[in-house]
């Protein structure tokens, strides 16, 4: 059920323009520490990878603050 | 409005100025998206950065109360381009001469100086606008509550017969009206100079007519303004005063003044349908029907007169307006004997030309606008057709002349006031609403970021904020959207009253005060 | 048309199968909804046509909640297009409206409706009167996914950014029934400032619509300032029907498969 919902937000960001990398599921134990550091590590690496948030800017640019 | 609001949707250039629309007059913002999305193009002018400047294809911001020069510097660039129309001035208006004698020293670049705004942004104000087929201009309060009021409606109506964008369908000078009925109270008199469809008291056919119909003397003197009628009630001359459907101890300017006229009355009334601070301080409060619980017509902003039909009955010993005004005047000693609302609705389409051929039974569906002469008449769209009220459109020629009160070393900021878009006026219904005061439960005082951190101010933070005329205490807001130097706040509410704060200088003729400008400190309290 | 449904309405009366009927009525050149509780009423009757086919639609089921919970004891008639019916569906699965105290009397809407409205069954399953109008398929999802990218959070920037929180989406939409709406929960979207949190407030409402939206296009008809939010929705049913093979309103006896963020995880 949880990936699918999972499964649901990517592709509803998407269509509002929002990266759909920018949201992942893991699942890991509370007994995986180590996994747990590697799972976060990397997906801070992928999104800055994929740079500051589209939607800052374009909220700047329909100039609205 | 002199022309409809449906038609703001095929306009090809739309100039709204003072008027925050989408938050004051959403169904007419409706039609801006609209014609927006035809393709129109959409200049706003504004102090502070609106809702709707960000979808503006030119959004501009004048220093408070230059609207003046702005507008001149505006007809000045069109006259220079030939971008004016000849033939509209030629066969429909006069005094031309005086209008680009005046303009001809308002260039852009001193246009600019006095505005702040680019002698560019207002040499393209002005193609946009005299270049579009269809041009109209919307404006509210913003251009009305100055000391300048008439003067600035009047440079809106030069610019519009300028390039003959007026008398035509989708342009026009429209001023978006506030309440649902303040047309329609204008319309019926509601104003010291004029009876019912805005003919003179001082004039012997028209008050004849009425004695007749009346079968009273009637005086043929204009009465006190509302904002002469306190000074003259400290003087003695007014000694009773009834309130209906106001709350002037927090809308009028300068509320400490305000307050002491009242209490200095020997008689005060209030009719509301809640018990507002006025209603706190009156000797009689008598309590009025809500718009569901009364039979009617509303007039709306475009000229449009609807019928109400009573829903439900008025709570406890509430009463429609009518029926207390028939009262009150019956135990004063005029006696009337109306019946019904629609009596009444008889007797204004007998005295008042413009609604001569308004009654009830015409009155299905979506209403009639006026003027609407006689049963035959279908109602009118747009006004000033074929001609102007008087004949031929006059030109004027109108300098610019500063706001009452400016900025100095004691009073360093500029103060503006407005609405916020959950409230009406003095929240006395609004405030009421559970819904909308747990959208906004306090008042606050918009500052620019800049000016925040100067004083030491964090978002949140408590203010105190003086004028001449007093000092409130409110919460601060940090924002982009006043300019440096000027501070924004609304008027709803009465724990942080900005109308302690305001100016009550007046507009010369129309007596309206300069809620729009005045000057005030901002400092932190704590 | 007309006709046909009035001596159903009062066949219904006559057999006590219902003790009201809410439908619609034109009256002083308006048409709103009313309740007929006699059939002599039946005069003023309307299907909500005044200017063109159906221009004047108006939430029935909705206003049958709050006329059911003040009558639990009542059985109602009700007037239903496609989408009604569709509305009355969930909200039966919901528990909103009790099945048994519900007779609906459909009508299909005219084919030029059905094409303005891109609607997929401008029909219900109840038809007491005339044919089933063919089913249109919308393009407007697709015309937005061809924007790409960038050119998608650019669109819905600028059409979220004319939203003056009106709540007219909510308040008209027939399967909003929550008694608390998140949309006003402060700590999620700000309160007090419009545009309301760019695109948060959107977000959070088409969120709450899986599963639920019956794709009737009111709250895009009512949206004041032209948000296309029928759009929106029309691509989470899409997801949802894709995801969880569920259309909210058209399977009678299908259980709705979720709530998306009412619930808890349960795996
Ligand atoms: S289309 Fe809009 S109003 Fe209709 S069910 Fe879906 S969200 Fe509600
Ligand atoms: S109807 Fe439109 S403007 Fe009103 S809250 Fe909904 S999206 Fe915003």
């Amino acid at each position: 059920m949880t990936a699918k919902r999972i499964r649901f937000l990517k592709e509803f960001l998407s269509f509002s323009g929002i990266e759909p990398d920018r949201l992942r599921l893991e699942w890991v134990s509370s007994a995986e520490a180590t996994r747990f550091v590697e799972v976060i590590t990397d997906f801070i690496d992928q999104v800055k990878e994929l740079g500051p948030s589209p939607l800052k800017a374009a909220l700047a640019a329909q100039d609205l603050n | 409005m002199t022309n409809s609001i449906d038609e703001i949707k095929y306009a090809d250039c739309i100039f709204v100025i003072g008027s925050n629309t989408t938050l004051a007059h959403p169904l007419v913002a409706t039609r801006i998206f609209q014609a927006r999305d035809n393709g129109a193009r959409l200049i706003v002018a504004d102090p502070r950065k609106i809702q709707l400047a960000s979808f503006a294809d030119l959004y501009v911001r004048q220093r408070l109360g230059t609207d003046v020069a702005l507008i001149n510097g505006m007809m000045h660039v069109i006259l220079k381009n030939g971008w004016h129309d000849e033939a509209f001035i030629g066969e429909r208006t006069e005094n031309f001469e005086e209008l680009k004698k005046v303009v001809e020293k308002y260039t852009p670049e001193k246009s600019s100086e006095v505005t702040g705004i680019s002698p560019e942004d207002i040499t393209r104000m002005a193609e946009y606008y005299a270049k579009a087929p269809r041009s109209t201009i919307l404006y509210a309060m913003g251009i009305t509550q100055h000391t300048t009021g008439v003067d600035n409606v009047k440079s809106l109506a030069n610019l519009s017969m300028l390039t003959g964008n007026v008398g035509k369908e989708s342009t026009g000078v429209n001023p978006l009206r506030g309440q649902n009925n303040v047309q329609g109270a204008c319309d019926m008199g509601g104003l010291p100079n004029v009876y019912p469809g805005y003919q003179a008291v001082n004039a012997v056919d028209i008050r004849t007519k009425f004695e007749k119909a009346w079968k009273v003397r009637l005086s043929d003197k204009p009465g006190l303004t509302l904002t002469d009628l306190f000074p003259a009630i400290l003087e003695g001359k007014v000694k009773a005063l009834v309130v209906m459907g106001e709350n002037p101890l927090v809308s009028d300017p300068d509320s400490h003044h305000v307050e002491k006229a009242l209490r200095a009355l020997e008689f005060l009334a209030v009719i509301d349908i809640f018990m507002t601070p006025t209603a706190e301080i009156a000797h009689v409060v008598l309590p009025a029907a809500s718009f569901a619980e009364k039979d009617g017509t509303f007039t709306n902003t475009e000229r449009r007169v609807q019928r109400i039909r009573k829903a439900i009955d008025p709570p406890g010993e509430a009463r429609q307006d009518w029926v207390i005004i028939q009262e009150i005047s019956n135990r004063v000693g005029y006696q009337m004997n109306y019946s019904s609302p629609e009596e009444i609705q008889n007797e204004i389409a007998s005295l008042t030309p413009s609604y001569g051929g308004i009654t009830y039974d015409r009155l299905g569906g979506e209403g009639l606008c006026w003027p609407c002469p006689d049963k035959e008449h279908p109602g009118t769209k747009f006004l000033h057709k074929d001609r102007f009220a008087r004949g031929r459109g006059l030109f004027h020629g109108i300098e610019y002349i500063p706001p009452a009160e400016s900025p100095d070393d004691d009073y360093p900021f500029w103060l503006t006031t407005g609405r916020v878009f959950v409230h009406y006026h003095t929240g006395t219904m609004t405030r009421n609403s559970p819904s909308l005061d747990q959208e906004m439960r306090e008042g606050y005082l918009e500052v620019n970021p800049a000016d925040a951190s100067a004083i030491g101010l964090k978002d949140g933070d408590k203010a105190k904020i003086a004028s001449r005329r007093g000092e409130i205490i409110s919460r601060i807001f940090i924002t982009e959207r006043v300019d440096k130097g000027t501070v924004f706040m609304s008027f709803h509410f009465l724990e942080a009253r900005a109308n302690v704060l305001t100016n009550p200088a007046l507009d010369p003729i129309a007596k309206i005060p300069e809620y729009k400008v005045c000057a005030v400190r901002v400092e932190k309290w704590e | 048309m007309k006709e046909t449904i009035i001596e159903k309405v009062k066949d219904l009366f006559e057999d006590s199968r219902i003790e009201a009927f809410l439908g619609l009525k034109e009256e002083n050149g308006q048409i709103g909804p009313y309740l007929f509780t006699d059939p002599k009423d039946l005069e003023g009757f309307s299907l909500g046509d005044k200017e063109w086919p159906g221009d004047k639609r108006y939430p029935l089921s909705k206003i049958l909640i709050a006329l059911a919970q003040k009558y639990p004891e009542n059985r109602f008639g009700i007037l239903v297009r496609g989408c009604d019916e569709r509305a009355l569906n969930e909200l039966f699965k919901w528990n909103q409206l009790n099945e048994e105290h519900v007779v609906m009397v459909g009508f299909p809407c005219p084919q030029e409706l059905a094409e303005a409205c891109e609607c997929p069954k401008p029909y219900p399953e109840s038809l007491v009167v005339g044919e089933k109008v063919k089913g249109i398929k919308s393009k407007k999802v697709e015309v937005i996914l061809n924007m790409g990218m960038e050119g998608r959070l650019k669109y819905w920037t600028e059409r979220f950014s004319r939203c003056i929180k009106c709540y007219g989406c909510r308040n008209v939409c027939p399967v909003c029934f929550c008694n608390e709406c998140e949309l006003a929960n402060d700590d999620l979207i700000p309160s007090g400032e419009i545009p309301p949190e760019n695109p948060i407030f959107h977000l959070v409402r088409a969120a709450h619509m899986a599963g639920r939206c019956i794709d009737c296009g009111l709250c895009e008809e009512a949206c004041p300032v032209g948000i296309p939010l029928r759009t929106l929705y029309k691509k989470v049913a899409d997801i949802v029907d894709s995801e969880f093979g569920y259309r909210p309103g058209y399977q009678k006896d299908q259980k709705s498969p979720f709530n998306i963020l009412g619930e808890r995880p349960e795996d």
